[in-house]
């Protein structure tokens, strides 16, 4: 009996693997050129399986989640699309993070309608993910 | 009967280490010490404002005081006698070795006592973690420096 | 050398107390007195380690109806902690001449050959000898804090708290009185593993029993049972491998029995079973003078074995010396 509670235990920890698509989203209220840009941007990337894109005038605040396994290439990916998106629109403040916090919170922003309430949250994120200790 | 014989009778008898039971376990239960880890660094990065770099110390400080309240009701040894390592290298089990020894000689006081024995057991894993930090720092200035990695 | 005691000092009684713990033991109905709190309502666990050997000798001289504490010539007692300081605490508030043995387990039975050595001179009218631990002194003396995690192997044993003491007086009939007595050598075949109690000491058993046979002329089947201290369920299986190997049969293998092997039953809990120097003296000192008295044992040889090791010396990398000491016992 404590045997098989044990491995009904266990399953889930075998189960909870990566699945699903690439899934990006962008809040664009400026224009829809930048939007399909970004989009690309993180899509044509195969180290990333989730990304939030947030516009607040000309900053452009980008969380994405690395594949499991390359977690450790974080900054790497990090600053490879940096350089592809500012390649893009050079006129464009970017910010790129893989970081969870910074997508947990852009996917709450995502829905948010208060201009200044994002801006104020972007401000926010970006100076905690400044922080190192 | 020479030692040799009695080797031979000693090894006959004595039973093996069940090492593949004892790494099952460890991976098991040390394996699960580590997701109910993760699953404090995610409380701490949804509700608090930390990031995954910052996370790391409040998940630490957590751990710690979760062994130290297992230590203290007598149940973390148990733990150890089934994980093994399991239960020894995760955090926890610095925790453990920390509050074990602070409560083993409380008796003698709290400065000589408490104090100059609480890192009896964990002294070497703090001394160790320090040498072995610089030489890795080392190492990767080397790299850098060679341009062989970035920083 | 085996000492021939020609007067048959008695064992006139005993007294043993267990902690807590040793409920689970099988020998827990022959224990005197068994205290809900290890540490015998003190501060620390030693002055509860020394209290256990106060207790141990009130209730000796309770059943001896001794009253005074100057009645008893001689106090010989040891234990395990630094310094023997329970034992010489406990002779502090006794204030009886005292001697401190140190044999590690192997103390019981030592005390009890030099007590009888003191009765047989007509030195002692009544002598207290016997031996004590207390299982969370004695860890934090040789191992890990009580409540560090560590794994403990298969081989590894568990140190009892436990207090075992015997009066030794002038012969009496119908007592189990003291015949024979071998003092062990220190035996060591290079064994490291300071988990591994039973196989450092089973060679120094071995070694005692042999000679003690040879010396008295006898053979294993001449006694009812021949009892070690604490070798534990794998040290004892390899001192009848021993014995084997020399040509023992299987009946005369039966005879040997472990009470460190039996202490705590089948219990996987305490892997090989009981250690410390409390495990042999409150077995003999409650059980066997017990089944002696009640005439179902007629002759036994009762061998302690002690490691003779420290914290230091293994960490140093010495190997293990053991003793151990013997002593036959027989009841008219």
């Amino acid at each position: 009996m404590k045997k098989i509670a044990w491995t009904l235990f266990c399953i889930p920890f075998f189960l909870f693997g990566c699945s699903g698509e690439q899934t990006v989203e962008v809040n664009n209220t400026v224009n829809n050129e930048t939007d399909v840009g970004v989009r690309e941007v993180i899509n044509n990337s195969n180290e990333v399986y989730a990304g939030n894109a947030i516009f607040v005038d000309n900053q452009l605040l980008v969380a994405v989640q690395a594949k499991p396994w390359l977690d450790y290439k974080k900054k790497k990916i990090e600053k490879n699309l940096k350089k592809q998106i500012e390649e893009k629109f050079p006129d464009l403040e970017v910010f790129v993070s893989a970081d969870y916090k910074l997508f947990w919170e852009t996917q709450k922003l995502l829905e948010e309608e208060d201009e200044k309430k994002i801006s104020d949250e972007v401000e926010k994120l970006k100076d905690l993910a400044k922080e190192e200790t | 009967m020479d030692q040799q014989q009695y080797q031979q009778i000693e090894d006959k008898i004595t039973p093996p280490t069940p090492y593949l039971k004892n790494i099952i376990k460890a991976f098991l239960i040390g394996g699960l010490i580590c997701t109910i880890g993760h699953a404090i660094t995610y409380f701490y990065i949804i509700f608090f404002d930390f990031t995954e770099t910052t996370v790391g110390n409040p998940t630490a400080a957590t751990m710690v005081f979760l062994a130290m309240l297992l230590t203290g009701f007598g149940l973390y040894r148990k733990l150890g006698q089934v994980a093994g390592a399991g239960s020894a290298v995760p955090v926890t089990g610095f925790g453990n070795a920390v509050v074990s020894a602070a409560i083993e000689h409380k008796t003698e006081g709290l400065v000589l006592g408490v104090g100059g024995n609480i890192f009896k057991l964990a002294g070497s894993v703090i001394v160790f973690g320090v040498a072995s930090a610089f030489f890795v720092a080392l190492i990767k200035l080397i790299l850098v420096s060679m341009g062989v990695v970035e920083w | 050398m085996v000492i021939l005691f020609n007067t048959k000092p008695s064992i006139i009684a005993c007294g043993s107390v267990a902690g807590p713990l040793e409920k689970k033991s099988v020998f827990y109905s022959y224990f005197d007195s068994v205290v809900e709190d290890e540490r015998w309502n003190q501060q620390t666990n030693e002055q509860g380690h020394a209290m256990m050997i106060q207790e141990a000798c009130k209730i000796i001289m309770k059943k001896a109806n001794i009253t005074n504490n100057l009645d008893i010539d001689y106090f010989l007692s040891g234990d395990l902690v630094n310094q023997m300081t329970p034992t010489n605490f406990a002779a502090r508030e006794l204030a009886i001449s005292f001697i401190g043995m140190f044999s590690a387990c192997a103390t019981s039975v030592s005390s009890l050959i030099v007590a009888s050595l003191l009765t047989e001179l007509g030195a002692s009218k009544y002598a207290i000898a016997g031996s004590s631990s207390q299982h969370n002194s004695i860890e934090r003396q040789f191992r890990y804090p009580i409540d560090y995690g560590g794994q403990k192997p298969e081989t590894a044993q568990w140190t009892v708290t436990a207090a075992g003491y015997a009066l030794v007086g002038k012969h009496q009939p119908n007592l189990p009185s003291i015949v024979a007595g071998t003092i062990g050598k220190v035996v060591d075949y290079g064994e490291v593993n300071p988990f591994h109690m039973g196989g450092a000491m089973a060679p120094a058993a071995f070694d005692t029993i042999q000679s003690h046979l040879k010396k008295r002329n006898q053979k294993i089947s001449d006694y009812d049972v021949i009892m070690t201290g604490d070798l534990g369920k794998i040290g004892l299986k390899i001192l009848k491998a021993m014995f084997a190997q020399t040509g023992a049969k299987q009946e005369e293998l039966e005879i040997f029995r472990d009470a460190g092997a039996e202490f705590y039953g089948e219990d996987k809990s305490f892997q090989s079973g009981a250690s410390g120097a409390g495990c042999s003296a409150s077995v003999y000192y409650s059980y066997m003078e017990q089944q002696l008295k009640t005439g179902r044992y007629k002759r036994v040889l009762l061998c302690a074995t002690g490691a003779l090791l420290s914290p230091l010396s293994f960490q140093q990398g010495e190997s293990i010396p053991c003793t151990a000491h013997a002593v036959e016992i027989t009841v008219e």
